[in-house]
């Protein structure tokens, strides 16, 4: 559906974020909770990917992750072409990161293959060649400097590109404020224009979303639940993102304002060419909304596929059970289901091997003592299953 | 915002607890405002001016040289010696330029201050201190100099004006004099320091004298109740709003900076707030008045060291939770500086908590001063402070034939402290109950 | 549709439910009627503030301080609800009609252990000592699928996940075999999986308990998966009423058929929503006609004039709709037109 060769507009490379759990006097770690573990995607120019599970799978800290709201705690992050990883570190975080992900493994691969072209033909990312050669020709100091040189200007480029909605449209909007600075805020920080310039696209864009552009002067307690969400994409939309992550937008709102929403997303998706991150617990909402879908599990992918061939052919036992769950709004269909025994086990403590197997109708020896990795079992299509496709309904 | 207004407002004044405790609050407004019209205070008078006013309500030409006169015999009285001691003390600021120009010994110095102590311009005190404490005693004298020259300055003004009057007759004379003897009293009253604030003694004796056409209230230790509950109304209104204002700000600051900055800065900042809390406040009070010394601004000062850690703890736990709603992870995504976060997002949504508690801190502050004035710790003898009234009648308590004998000397104050407190209390209640976000919506 | 000829184990006639608040009077409810037959489940289909919830409430008359039944006739049995005495009606709460709610942990107390109020419920309904109570909840506890109940009786609420918390409050519900269970949302804040494990559970548990359901939600899928029967709710009125292959086959009210429509769903490829238009109405401010009228892709003046009478259009089947002959004739020109 999506040819390989169009624009990638983020990637993201066996990303990880562990939250330390403290205790005692001196606030010791005690624990690590293991909300995304190991998780790597692509999305390109004009896609939109859905990344759906339950609660505690990860999809949510994902995106938050991605956004720089929390730091990762290990894994690379590109945002067309640059590695945005290293923007919002320390200066030490950063040293360590270029350190890792660059210098040593350049260096490894030096001694594997001898010779630099060797190397750089050896790399298939563009940005990897890219550093490859500043590091042979200037040693890590030179990728630092690249990387680290305008941090400020490199940070708002970000902040500008990656934008956010957000769930609950009663907390997202600050009540303090008028439509019009909830909008503008962005335009303003990233300096989009005057005053005037920025009233008029506040109203603008409070057309595109579908809400009278009278309404820029009132407050957002006066907007109903819908109204505030259409609020929360324009201010989105405001700084014209590369990028929206959406963290279950829909999913608080009523069903009739929930298509009135969907809606809107698809036509603005459609009409700008917008590329979304989706995340959602409702995997209906998410097939409707995406081209790709990724189905997480205790911090991991399970599969992750175009949206058609997930349906067709659902290959993890995962994925499977989940859509079997899934009631349907038709009594005459009465569909087998799988109920899956037990509750989702918790990250903190994750099971040994396939996280998953607990709780799998076809596991196996091997899935309790070995974690599978995400394999391309066909084209395009990922699952992390040492099984796929056996378990069927 | 009108919208909204207007309902807040028909909010809060559909609330009667906000109307009972605004009703008291205007009130006792009223009153502190009024008092020196309600209970007037005894001014003191001096007579050449009192004289020259009496004349004056009797205008004719020949009382216009009496009228001089008195204004000149009290220009007499006040200020005839300013010009000399100004000169003296001229002089002797030269000393001090060459002192600290090493161009005269600090003997030389010494001598020049004892011949002043000798004609009695200063204090003996100076001379028996130089030697001990020489850079500080100069620092007094550099203040005393700036007084006697405020005054010589002023004996020069009014001299001119009475000299000006001589000059002039008839309607016109009679308007200046009026307001030179108007400046002229109030030039009195600085003079011998006088303080409505004090309660006058109207009796010469001790007893309580029950209530009375004249004194309303009653008579204890000397002091007229009344005059004393209707000033203290204005004592009570600085010592809440002041003590209450300052502590608030300081909490402000301590709680917002931990919350914000985190890390360890956070845990020493509200480990040193539980320390502050964990001592009882009223005897953390007590201890540092009895420090500091006694008297109404020491014991403010006592009251602001312990009574910021609410407030600290309050906005603290506020903007810990405001930092987790979602438009402030927006504003952070849409690249806002920390600083507008903070002044944007945050604090507006938070700051009302605290405004709230403020206000039920007022009158508790009230009550914990008249504590510690019952204690003989805080206003001086004789101030206009309910605290003061109440600990007069600690005395009469066992004093007569029945402990209700004395009634009067508890009952009036008492209930003007109750009112004022209920009236804050009242007041915060509803605006807690007008603002509380769990309400909207 | 299924006991026509039985008696109704529950009737609710012409439901006025009003509440105060300091924006003046909300009529939350407005002459709802309905019947529950034994042995059926009964949806309560709406969104918000559409009263379902309130509905559902008032037939055990659970409301809160500011809220008063203003109108209406509530038989359960052979009693009239709103005659009975507080004490009477102590009586039919929890032992023979009994809910559970959407979020368990508001309807338990958190400083009790589960067992110790099963326990006191099944000590105070049904007479037995502590040792039989004991027993009994151990063995109910089995029933609603938690493992290892000797154990778990003895554990905090919050010491339970979200599916075990509504596992334990369906067992603390069930504790006096009660004939109604009223399920408000039960399973709303659950992951889908946990869903289905509880959507099964209640399914077994009815009909081993041979208890009426009546089951209040805002989702489709659930309710065709659960229910006999269903009522739609709209600004605090029936608008739609039958058996649940009906509701779903035939739409007759623009509410209903629109709904129907605007819901995403894995087993089909919808190109575009259906989206109705227009804002949940503002219980405080209902339009004066028929309710839908100013979302209604149908309706003309008279709409907004006139609100029409909840009419049985064909057997069991009730709409609350002035055009049902123009939905019919024109509802494939909307859908069409809204792509």
């Amino acid at each position: 559906m999506m040819p390989e060769n169009e624009k990638v507009i983020l990637e993201v490379e066996h990303l990880k974020k562990y939250f330390p759990v403290r205790a005692g006097v001196f606030k010791r770690v005690v624990a690590q909770v293991q909300a995304v573990d190991d998780i790597s995607f692509k999305v390109h120019e004009g896609e939109t990917l859905g990344l759906v599970g339950e609660s505690g799978c990860g999809k949510s800290t994902t995106g938050m992750t991605i956004l720089r709201l929390y730091e990762p705690t290990f894994g690379r992050i590109i945002l067309e072409e640059e590695d945005t990883t290293p923007w919002f570190m320390t200066t030490t975080e950063a040293k360590r990161y270029i350190k890792i992900m660059y210098a040593d493994r350049f260096e490894k691969m030096k001694q594997e293959f001898g010779s630099l072209d060797e190397v750089i033909k050896n790399l298939n990312k563009e940005i990897d060649k890219k550093y490859a050669e500043i590091y042979f020709e200037q040693g890590e100091t030179g990728i630092r400097q690249d990387m680290m040189k305008d941090l400020t200007e490199k940070r708002r480029y970000f902040r500008k590109n990656a934008q956010v909605i957000f769930q609950d449209p009663y907390s997202s909007l600050n009540p303090r404020l008028r439509i019009i600075e909830i909008i503008g805020e962005g335009m303003k920080v990233n300096k989009m224009g005057t005053n005037q310039e920025i009233r008029d696209r506040v109203a603008h864009l409070m057309e595109i979303v579908g809400l009278s552009k009278d309404y820029i002067y009132r407050y957002p307690h006066q907007f109903s639940g819908g109204q505030r969400q259409r609020i929360g994409i324009a201010r989105a939309l405001a700084v014209n993102p590369k990028l929206i992550i959406s963290d279950e937008a829909v999913s608080a709102l009523d069903v009739s304002i929930q298509s009135q929403i969907i809606n809107l997303l698809v036509d603005l998706k459609n009409e700008y060419g917008l590329t979304f991150v989706f995340i959602a617990h409702d995997l209906a909402v998410v097939k409707h909304i995406s081209d790709k879908i990724a189905v997480m599990y205790l911090g991991k992918i399970a599969e992750l596929t175009l949206k058609k061939e997930l349906f067709d052919n659902p290959l993890h036992p995962y994925t499977v059970s989940l859509m079997s769950a899934i009631p349907i709004p038709d009594p005459e269909v009465k569909k087998k289901r799988v109920v899956l025994e037990g509750d989702v086990p918790s990250p903190l403590n994750p099971p040994s091997g396939c996280r998953f197997h607990p709780r799998c109708p076809v596991a196996k020896e091997i899935c309790s003592k070995e974690e599978p990795s995400l394999n391309e079992i066909s084209d395009n299509h990922y699952v992390s299953c040492f099984f796929p496709g056996e378990f069927k309904i | 915002m009108s919208e909204e207004f207007k309902r807040t407002l028909k909010r809060f004044f559909t609330n009667p607890s906000a109307l009972i405790g605004v009703t008291i609050l205007i009130f006792f407004i009223i009153i502190a405002i009024f008092a020196p019209w309600i209970a007037p205070p005894k001014i003191p008078v001096n007579k050449n001016l009192e004289k020259a006013r009496n004349l004056l309500e009797n205008y004719s030409e020949e009382n216009k040289y009496l009228i001089i006169n008195e204004l000149k015999n009290f220009w007499d009285d006040t200020y005839f010696f300013a010009e000399d001691d100004y000169i003296e003390l001229s002089n002797l600021m030269e000393t001090i330029a060459k002192f600290h120009n090493k161009e005269v010994s600090s003997n030389e110095l010494k001598a020049h201050i004892k011949e002043l102590t000798d004609y009695y311009i200063l204090n003996i005190t100076y001379y028996e201190k130089f030697d001990e404490e020489t850079n500080k005693v100069i620092k007094n004298l550099k203040k005393e100099y700036n007084k006697i020259e405020k005054k010589y300055k002023e004996s020069v003004i009014s001299l001119n004006l009475i000299n000006e009057l001589e000059k002039i007759d008839g309607e016109e004379f009679v308007k200046q004099a009026i307001k030179v003897v108007s400046r002229f009293d109030k030039n009195f009253h600085e003079a011998i320091g006088f303080n409505p604030y004090i309660m006058p003694n109207v009796t010469t004796t001790r007893t309580p004298i029950p209530p009375s056409k004249e004194h309303p209230f009653g008579i204890v230790n000397q002091k007229d109740i009344f005059y004393g509950v209707i000033w203290g109304t204005r004592t009570a209104f600085e010592i809440g709003l002041v003590v209450v204002a300052i502590s608030t700000v300081i909490g402000l600051f301590i709680g917002s900076v931990a919350a914000y900055f985190g890390g360890w800065l956070e845990e020493v900042l509200m480990r040193i707030t539980d320390i502050f809390m964990s001592i009882p406040f009223m005897l953390a009070a007590m201890v540092l008045t009895t420090i500091l010394g006694l008297g109404i601004k020491n014991m403010m000062i006592a009251l602001i060291v312990f009574g910021w850690m609410v407030t600290a703890r309050l906005i603290r736990g506020n903007i810990l939770q405001a930092k987790n709603e979602q438009y402030v992870m927006a504003a952070k995504a849409l690249g806002v500086s920390d600083f507008f976060i903070i002044v944007k997002h945050i604090l507006p949504n938070t700051i009302f908590p605290v405004l709230i508690n403020a206000t039920m801190r007022i009158g508790s502050m009230v009550i914990t001063a008249a504590a510690l004035s019952f204690l003989g710790l805080g206003a001086p003898q004789g101030y206009a402070d309910w605290g003061s009234i109440l600990s007069y009648s600690r005395d009469w308590i066992i004093g007569g034939t029945n402990p209700t004998q004395y009634w009067f000397t508890i009952l009036y104050p008492g209930i003007a402290m109750i009112l004022f407190v209920i009236g804050w209390n009242l007041l915060g209640d509803a605006l807690r109950d007008v603002f509380d976000p769990r309400m909207r919506h | 549709m299924l006991n026509n000829n039985e008696k109704p184990l529950l009737k609710v006639e012409n439901l006025h439910v009003h509440f105060k608040t300091e924006d003046g009077i909300i009529k939350a409810v407005n002459g709802v009627s309905f019947e529950l037959y034994p042995g059926e489940t009964l949806a309560i289909v709406g969104e918000s503030g559409s009263g379902k919830t309130v509905t559902a409430l008032s037939t055990i008359r659970l409301l809160d301080e500011n809220g008063w039944i203003e109108e209406g006739k509530i038989q359960y049995k052979d009693n009239d609800v709103l005659s009975l005495s507080d004490n009477q009606l102590r009586k039919i709460r929890g032992k023979e009609i009994s809910m559970i709610f959407q979020e368990p942990m508001t309807a338990l107390n958190p400083v009790f252990t589960i067992g110790d109020q099963i326990i006191e419920s099944l000590e105070l309904h049904l007479d037995m000592n502590k040792q039989e109570a004991r027993r009994k909840a151990i063995d109910l506890l089995r029933k609603v699928g938690i493992p290892e109940p000797e154990r778990r009786i003895d554990q905090y609420p919050h010491e339970l996940s979200g599916g075990m918390r509504q596992r334990a409050m369906i067992a603390m519900a069930l504790s006096c075999n009660p004939s109604i269970l009223i399920a408000d949302e039960p399973t709303t804040a659950l992951d889908v999986t946990i869903q289905a494990q509880i959507l099964e559970l209640m399914k077994d548990l009815q009909k081993e308990f041979q208890m009426s359901i009546i089951f209040i939600t805002h989702d489709l899928g659930v309710v065709a998966e659960m229910a006999d029967r269903a009522i739609v709710m709209y600004g605090g009125e029936v608008v739609e009423a039958a058996d649940i292959i009906t509701i779903f086959k035939k739409p007759r009210h623009p509410y209903t058929w629109g709904l129907m429509n605007s819901i995403p769903r894995i087993d089909k490829d919808e190109e575009r929503l259906l989206s109705i238009p227009g804002v949940v109405p503002n219980p405080l401010n209902f339009p004066k006609g028929c309710k839908f009228s100013n979302r209604c892709f149908f309706a003309d003046e008279k709409c907004v004039e006139e609100n029409p009478n909840l009419e049985e259009i064909e057997e069991n089947h009730f709409s609350r709709c002035w055009h049902i002959d123009r939905m019919l004739r024109e509802m494939h020109k909307v859908k069409e037109g809204e792509r």
